[in-house]
């Protein structure tokens, strides 16, 4: 499985958090990072279809981020997608479910839940390709 | 006054019928044969059939389908002499409204038909699957209509729904679309995927913790099923919940309250509730893997999403809406498809259903690059192989053994050949005009009633 993270290059701590909380877990990982939006959606339009081995982990660690990303949302149709956002609010929780999101969380220290989840998820992958 | 059609080769029967429901106001017309009755359904609008079960030239319950599909859709009381459970199954199950014997009284017929009358009148006064905001979902089989009609009575209610259906039918769309056309639409759509949650972690974040409620729970979090309050839950693969969650959920369906772990309040949750699973879960409660009340519970409403091996008729829309997406989203070069590469796609089996296609579609774009034009040498070696060996399999099922000494037995009877030939053109013409019923008139020169007729007899309804 590969994952691509979006954190923006202004998300400095709180990117390099969820950077570090990754890289530290998954070392096996292909990790691909993309730091501004232009870079992110370039990669969005250069891989169309849907893919069980690409999982997208999107940082919004604002709520103006998230707007951002909002526009991005038909790019991100059919892909496999976790959300960090800046809090559960009524707002940010509508805004982030137009992603189907297939997991999210709000940020924190150690991102103990999220990599929990991603260690799951690889899981699941390697029994889909087994059974294939 | 209604319209009614009797399809009876009994003509006494036609005419007493006739008799009865004209002084009940009712306009009403007889055919004594499957095929007259075919041609003037499709050529008329009525509210009911009639329709005989053994006919001179046909089965009537093969009918129901083809009659059911007119745009009218009238409601179709099947009528018959024996009485046949098989039938009575079959019949139903394809969507007649009753099933009645011919030795029935008068006043039963009366009664029969004044509630088809009753029930279409209160269908009719309802939107119906047109009205429907369908979001992404894409298709005008009779498959997928049954399936709109059921989103469209689920929305107007707060029952849980199960979605079932195998891997890339589009499950998720359809959950959506019953979210988008309830009175919640305002309200969130929650989105959680079961089978990515931990088992160790799914209790909190479904139901939410306090601070201290375990090391590193530094503040209150609030779980899912309370930001669904007022909205819809959406709970994907629904079938790698957890035992003991499943449990406490069944709790919360109940009463609509959750305490969150580490919390010693109940607060409360007004959501609706609908799950979606590939798994065939009888089986998995036979086997203890999922329990059987909170099946219950959650699966009041069952929609089954169709496969699109099922519903091949629908593959020319769904591929062309994937191709203005592309070109809408991403601003790609349009491709033309021609016509071997639509049959190529109505050949193949697509395990992988609707996802499959739009993967292969942008496949074969990639690979014809800057080509305006999408042929079959674009599609993917598997698929141009499995359809090279089914044509291979066909063609040994009618010549088992194409010996070259022995050729003669290879060709067909004039009349099969033609038939082949017949079956052939109504599929190309099909696809040529995207299953446009008019346009394949025009083009064919054939009539409405003669190509529906022809559509039925090779079953490509």
């Amino acid at each position: 499985m590969n994952f691509i993270l979006f954190v923006h290059q202004d998300a400095v701590e709180n990117g390099d958090r969820l950077k570090n909380a990754i890289e530290q877990n998954f070392t096996q990982i292909d990790i691909q990072i993309c730091k501004t939006f232009n870079a992110f959606k370039s990669r969005l339009k250069q891989f169309m279809w849907f893919s069980d081995h690409e999982l997208f982990i999107l940082l919004a660690d604002t709520k103006d981020r998230l707007k951002e990303l909002t526009s991005l949302v038909d790019l991100l149709e059919e892909k496999r997608l976790i959300l960090i956002l800046p809090d559960t609010s009524k707002g940010i929780t509508a805004k982030a479910h137009l992603f189907f999101p297939r997991f999210f969380t709000t940020m924190s220290n150690s991102y103990d839940d999220l990599c929990s989840v991603l260690r799951k998820m690889i899981e699941q992958e390697k029994i889909l390709i087994k059974n294939h | 006054m209604s319209k009614i059609l009797i399809i009876d080769d009994d003509q006494l029967i036609c005419q007493a019928l006739a008799k009865k429901f004209k002084r009940m106001g009712h306009e009403t017309d007889c055919t004594f044969t499957l095929k007259q009755g075919l041609d003037f359904s499709f050529s008329n609008e009525f509210d009911i059939v009639f329709l005989d079960v053994n006919l001179p030239d046909g089965n009537g319950l093969d009918a129901i389908d083809a009659i059911k599909d007119h745009p009218y859709a009238p409601e179709i009381i099947i009528m018959t002499g024996d009485s046949d459970p098989d039938g009575v199954e079959l019949a139903m199950k394809s969507r007649a409204w009753d099933y009645i014997l011919k030795s029935s009284s008068q006043k039963e017929f009366e009664f029969s038909l004044t509630r088809a009358l009753e029930y279409r009148q209160q269908k009719q006064s309802r939107p119906n699957g047109k009205s429907l905001k369908r979001d992404f979902i894409v298709g005008e089989s009779r498959q997928i209509k049954i399936c709109l009609e059921k989103v469209a009575k689920a929305s107007n209610n707060d029952t849980p729904i199960l979605v079932t259906g195998e891997t890339g039918v589009g499950k998720e769309l359809f959950a959506k679309a019953i979210h988008e056309n309830s009175k919640r639409r305002a309200s969130s759509f929650i989105v959680v995927d079961c089978a990515a949650l931990p088992e160790h972690i799914v209790e909190r974040i479904l139901f939410g913790h306090s601070k201290g409620a375990f090391t590193g729970a530094d503040s209150d979090k609030v779980g899912l099923i309370k930001l669904a309050d007022g909205g819809t839950l959406f709970l994907d693969e629904v079938g790698e919940l957890p035992l003991s969650i499943q449990k406490k959920f069944l709790r919360v369906l109940q009463e609509k309250r959750i305490r969150s772990v580490g919390s010693r309040n109940e607060i409360s949750s007004d959501f609706r509730l609908v799950s979606a699973t590939h798994r065939d879960v009888s089986k998995m409660i036979g086997k203890g893997r999922f329990r059987e009340d909170f099946y219950f519970r959650i699966a009041s409403i069952k929609i089954e999403i169709p496969l699109l091996r099922n519903r091949k008729s629908d593959i020319p829309l769904l591929v062309n809406y994937h191709m203005d997406r592309k070109k809408e989203i991403r601003n790609e070069f349009p491709h033309e498809l021609s016509r071997e590469f639509l049959t190529q796609l109505h050949g193949y089996d697509w395990p992988g259903n609707v996802r499959e296609l739009f993967n292969t579609i942008d496949f074969a774009c990639s690979d014809a690059y800057n080509g305006s034009i999408l042929f079959q040498k674009h599609l993917p070696d598997y698929i141009r192989t499995f359809n090279i060996k089914n044509k291979i399999k066909k063609f040994s099922k009618i010549r088992p053994k194409p010996d070259s000494g022995e050729l003669k037995k290879g060709i067909l009877p004039l009349k099969d050949h033609i038939e082949n030939t017949k079956f052939e053109y109504i599929q190309n013409l099909l696809s040529a005009t995207n299953n446009d019923i008019k346009e394949s008139c025009r083009l064919s020169g054939l009539s409405r009633g003669h190509l529906y007729r022809l559509l039925q007899q090779y079953k490509l309804t």
